[in-house]
């Protein structure tokens, strides 16, 4: 496991994206009166920061931005929760598309996707109802993840063609055992929260 | 919807004065017990103990209804849904089809609403009383790396500069011609890359020029760090903490052993 822990340069990155993706969740958005308030295209710069800057910084970009949206816009009590499933939406999204070929960004980007889906629904059961949780899955959630893939697709060719320094940053690569240690202990930390829901009585 | 890039007030009261660690925990705490929890009445004890945290820290009416109004919608979601797929017990109050709404399936529903309620207001008491420094130190304090704290710090401080830059992009390509609010729901979404895509390239520019000046400011020397703001534990907040792991470990107990609060 090869981790030379946050110099400067990552500290660096990771507080801007962190701040551009807060900044961009919270104000390009549609306010959508439901659940968690607001279809905003958070998600496309979380893809985008795990596309850009590999699966470790796009992680903490993306969970921590939109953690930090979620907490400024009303919503705290969910911001732990976005934090690890937004996080893990920018992990698989570098882990998988960073540095490579069109193809694995696509897959990497669904990937993704689909953790924000599962994500939400299962910790939204527990605690909104299930109907909400539907409701929110099958309305703003599906179009932000769609929406921000698509998007992210678009911005991580154009950014590579306009500032090709970018490039020239390749985070030290995520060993297999690390990204497999980070996606179990995700699951695991989600199932457990939901099983502590359903065992505590509700849902 | 407004947008308030920091959401702290500052007042003079008990809980201003409570260091950020215990009110980090305290939240927590709050937290975990509501959702522990599930019998309304207890959660609207939760509810009557967190606003009266609110009342002792000062906060303002209009602060308040801010936080209010912001769980509301979810609020009412809520409690409407969840007895259309959650029928249980007795009495049943009205079907029709597949429809059937009972009065303990209504309860559950406002009690889950009551929740998410207690949940955000434990969220607001922490944030309103807390300012962004301390709240970083004290999350560091806890165990942070100050790495993460360092980036953190730097996000909480750009986030703002990061607003007027999206608000004068979107200027600058008006412009150029773009309109956002022209085009039905896909293309208006789809053209925002003509916004977001500028503001990645600004902010990986900054990124390079910031790491710079962390780097000439020899960060990561070898020499013990030190800080200019700390924080200390008082016996007040001594107090505090224990009241609050005292009553969380009370609630624990009570729940798992005698059932209360199911």
């Amino acid at each position: 496991m090869q981790r030379k822990g946050m110099g400067p340069r990552e500290i660096a990155l990771s507080g801007i994206m962190i701040a551009a993706t807060a900044a961009l969740t919270m104000l390009i958005s549609v306010p959508f009166p439901l659940t968690r308030g607001y279809f905003n295209l958070g998600d496309a710069m979380v893809m985008l920061a795990g596309l850009l800057l590999g699966a470790r910084l796009g992680g903490i970009a993306g969970g921590v931005g939109s953690a930090i949206a979620d907490v400024l816009l009303g919503f705290g009590y969910f911001a732990p929760m976005t934090l690890l499933i937004k996080g893990t939406e920018g992990f698989l999204a570098g882990l998988i598309g960073h540095n490579r070929k069109f193809p694995a960004k696509v897959a990497g980007v669904i990937a993704g996707a689909i953790a924000m889906l599962l994500g939400y629904f299962s910790v939204e059961t527990p605690l909104y109802g299930v109907g909400a949780a539907i409701a929110e899955l099958s309305t703003i959630n599906i179009l932000q993840v769609t929406f921000g893939a698509v998007i992210s697709l678009i911005l991580i060719q154009v950014v590579q063609k306009a500032y090709p320094a970018i490039m020239a940053y390749s985070p030290p690569p995520v060993s297999t055992k690390y990204a497999v240690a980070v996606v179990v202990a995700v699951v695991i930390v989600l199932s457990a929260i939901v099983g502590f829901y359903v065992t505590q009585g509700i849902g | 919807m407004s947008m308030r890039f920091d959401l702290y007030i500052e007042r003079e009261s008990p809980i201003h004065r409570l260091d950020p660690r215990v009110k980090l925990i305290g939240a927590g705490l709050g937290m975990l017990s509501a959702v522990i929890v599930s019998n309304i009445a207890f959660l609207a004890v939760l509810y009557a103990l967190v606003i009266s945290v609110l009342a002792v820290a000062r906060v303002s009416w209009p602060k308040f209804w801010f936080a209010f109004r912001t769980i509301l919608p979810v609020s009412i979601m809520i409690t409407a849904l969840w007895p259309l797929f959650y029928r249980t017990g007795m009495p049943v109050l009205f079907s029709w089809g597949p429809i059937i709404i009972t009065l303990p399936s209504i309860i559950a529903g406002a009690a889950a609403a009551l929740r998410i309620n207690v949940m955000a207001f434990c969220a607001f008491a922490l944030l309103y009383t807390t300012p962004q420094g301390k709240l970083v130190r004290g999350l560091v304090r806890l165990k942070l790396p100050y790495e993460y704290g360092l980036s953190l710090a730097i996000a909480l401080r750009y986030i703002p500069t990061f607003g007027g830059i999206v608000l004068m992009i979107m200027d600058a390509q008006k412009a150029r011609g773009l309109e956002l609010d022209k085009g039905n729901f896909m293309r208006k979404t789809l053209k925002y890359v003509y916004v977001m895509a500028p503001v990645v390239i600004t902010a990986l520019r900054m990124a390079d020029q910031l790491s710079l000046a962390i780097e000439s400011r020899a960060y990561g020397a070898p020499v013990k760090r030190t800080y200019i703001t700390d924080l200390k534990m008082r016996v007040a907040d001594g107090f505090a903490l224990t009241v609050l792991v005292v009553a969380f470990g009370g609630l624990v107990v009570a729940r798992l052993l005698y059932g209360l609060g199911a």
